[in-house]
């Protein structure tokens, strides 16, 4: 998969549309400014710029996403751990948990992943 | 355009003492809160900005040494010094003769220059000069503007007082803007690494240094020639950070202390910028801010004090000009006024006055000949004095020449009328004879076979023009003309020891309407080597 590059304003600006999609462009452009502090301008700018990238469609005024959030995510992640742990993924894994506790859930969330995934 | 070019160089070679010191205080002072710093910068920027000095006896400043170069190039440097030894003299009322012999050679000098065929070679130094200013100022708007639209995409994080953004394009927090500035922070800031940083920004709004690194970007996009002025201004943004972080760890405890210490060393950041805009969190020497923030102890009171008094002494003695130093022997100082000790603060409603005052001088006719006129004048109702100045020395010594020759038409007031005064004095050669103490005794300098003078008068004349007789001729009527030579505009003298000088200076009557007078006179002297020589009376 390749999922186009966001980033991270461009991401809090995807979290807004995918939570109220599909949306007018003029709702969308309220939206922003009262979560985001964006004027009409910088919101039309953005829009253009992720259309461009294959993120986002606007067709007759009305705004959908092209990638889903986990799409995204899992993009990050997969730069994140090629980049920063040279594709190791369990790298990853462990230099996250030193400094996090993972809770009781969140490790038979993990175990149920790893199933799953073994699975396939 | 050059006329302001060789201003900035003086108040540029001025102020490069004050940064001297300011520089060795500074490191001397490092236990005394950093603030005391940005007084001392303030200076600084005092000294550069203002091209008004004031005289004191307090100045620190060594009495100026002009550039002299002998030959050729005397007419282009040779201004120079007229406006190097002349700024000191600026505020202060000497008689209207010195004033005029200074303001006119700034002008007279690049005028001259220009016309001897070409661009002098100070007209091109300020075409560069200028080149540079426009490419530091063109460089920082075009850097701003771009920061701006990089960070348009920026979400908002904070609104209140100061509204703080957070952007991906940001990798240290600073401030941006300056009517009404903005925090723009990284997006993934731990918590209480972000509380610190807000606080940091915040100190900085307060305390105005967005404005402060404006100002100190323009003087030095003025001063971009000079080293030190460049050495000011980093040292200047160290000591912003320095005095910001003071300010925000002020009322902290330990512990709070090393927190922000941590959150300097996780925003800190490798690349320095220069531009003055934004005012970034991580770059500025962060180690030397680490061990400050760390080793921060309240300053006593009395070291508070001590400094400031410094910061006084310092303003004082550099803030102010020496005064000039004394006058030659000859053809008494017409007036020497008899001013008080003027201390350092003169304010400069005094220093305006003054100035106004030597305007006014210039006009009425002061009693700088020796007639006493009871009727008031509007031009000089007899020819003014010529002064001598030895353009290579750097005391202002004046030799002061009256003419004894000449014919003379002026307006009076009152009644208004035009009059006419005639003067017939002896013949040069004679005219010298048995004064030998007032004859003007030249420096021998080495390397060069002449002297050079700069003529000076009240008003300048259109032209003047110089015979030269051997001083062997005294007594002789009818000496041989060993040169002759007219000048206009541009009154270098070319003197040479043992000789008699016949100086007939010329008032056009086209200029009536401005000058008041017409007319013509001539000046006579003598010049003598500083040993004296034998010459028969």
């Amino acid at each position: 998969m390749n999922t186009p590059k966001v980033f991270e304003s461009e991401y809090r600006f995807c979290l807004i549309l995918w939570e109220h999609e599909p949306v007018k462009s003029t709702e969308l452009v309220k939206l922003c400014y009262e979560e985001l502090g964006w004027k009409k301008a910088t919101t039309y700018t953005v829009i253009k710029r992720l259309s461009e990238r294959g993120v986002i469609k606007s067709e007759d005024a009305v705004v959908t996403s092209l990638v889903s959030k986990e799409d995204v995510q899992a993009s990050e992640i997969d730069e994140l751990v090629e980049k920063t742990f040279e594709g190791s993924l369990p790298a990853f894994i462990a230099a996250f948990t030193k400094h996090k506790r993972l809770s009781a859930e969140e490790i038979s969330e993990l175990r149920r992943l790893i199933d799953s995934f073994e699975e396939e | 355009m050059t006329d302001v070019f060789i201003k900035i160089l003086n108040m540029g070679m001025t102020a490069s003492y004050l940064i001297l010191v300011v520089i060795v205080l500074r490191f001397l002072l490092y236990k005394v809160p950093k603030w005391i710093r940005m007084i001392l910068w303030g200076l600084v920027g005092i000294r550069l900005i203002v091209p008004i000095s004031i005289e004191s006896v307090f100045s620190f400043l060594p009495a100026k040494d002009p550039i002299g170069i002998g030959g050729t190039t005397n007419t282009v440097f040779g201004g120079m010094s007229g406006t190097f030894t002349g700024f000191s003299g600026f505020g202060k009322v000497t008689g209207a003769v010195s004033q005029n012999v200074v303001d006119n050679n700034m002008t007279d000098m690049v005028v001259g220059s220009v016309q001897n065929g070409g661009m002098s070679i100070t007209t091109v130094l300020a075409m560069i000069w200028i080149a540079g200013f426009t490419f530091m100022l063109v460089y920082c708007i075009v850097s701003y503007v771009k920061l701006k639209k990089r960070l348009y995409d920026a979400v908002l994080y904070q609104s209140g007082k100061t509204t703080i953004f957070q952007s991906d394009k940001v990798a240290s927090p600073f401030v941006l803007g300056f009517l009404k500035p903005h925090i723009y922070m990284p997006f993934h800031l731990e918590v209480e690494d972000m509380d610190y940083v807000i606080a940091h920004e915040k100190a900085h709004i307060a305390r105005g240094d967005h404005w402060i690194k404006m100002i100190g970007f323009v003087i030095l996009a003025v001063y971009w020639f000079h080293p030190l002025v460049w050495i000011s201004y980093l040292l200047m943004c160290r000591d912003i950070e320095f005095a910001c972080d003071e300010k925000v760890i002020k009322e902290m405890d330990m512990k709070s202390k090393k927190a922000y210490a941590q959150t300097l060393v996780k925003c800190s950041v490798p690349y320095r910028r220069i531009c003055a805009c934004p005012l970034a969190f991580g770059e500025v020497g962060v180690k030397r801010r680490i061990m400050n923030v760390l080793h921060y102890k309240k300053p006593a009171f009395w070291i508070i004090l001590v400094s400031l008094v410094l910061c006084g002494v310092v303003a004082v003695g550099f803030l102010t000009d020496p005064k000039k130093q004394g006058v030659t022997e000859d053809n008494i100082l017409p007036e020497q006024s008899e001013r008080p000790e003027e201390q350092g603060k003169t304010e400069l409603e005094k220093e305006m006055q003054e100035m106004g005052e030597l305007e006014k001088a210039e006009e009425t006719l002061q009693n700088h000949t020796s007639d006493s006129q009871q009727v008031k004048v509007k031009g000089l109702s007899s020819p003014p004095t010529m002064t001598l100045q030895d353009s290579l020395s750097s005391t202002m010594n004046y030799y002061y020449v009256t003419s004894g020759t000449y014919s003379w038409n002026y307006r009076a007031e009152n009644p208004e009328e035009m009059r006419s005064v005639e003067a017939s004095g002896p013949f040069p050669t004679i005219a010298v004879k048995g004064q030998k103490e007032n004859w003007l005794k030249l420096v021998d300098y080495h390397g060069i076979d002449f002297a050079s003078y700069l003529a000076g008068f009240e008003v300048d004349p259109d032209r003047i023009s110089i015979k030269e007789y051997d001083l062997l001729d005294l007594g002789n009527m009818e000496p041989k003309v060993l040169s002759e030579y007219t000048m206009e505009e541009v009154y270098f003298l070319e003197l040479r020891p043992r000789r008699i000088y016949e100086v007939t200076a010329e008032w056009d009557e086209e200029h009536l309407e401005s000058n008041g007078f017409y007319g013509s006179a001539i000046y006579i002297f003598a010049t003598d080597n500083e040993e004296s020589g034998e010459i028969g009376q």
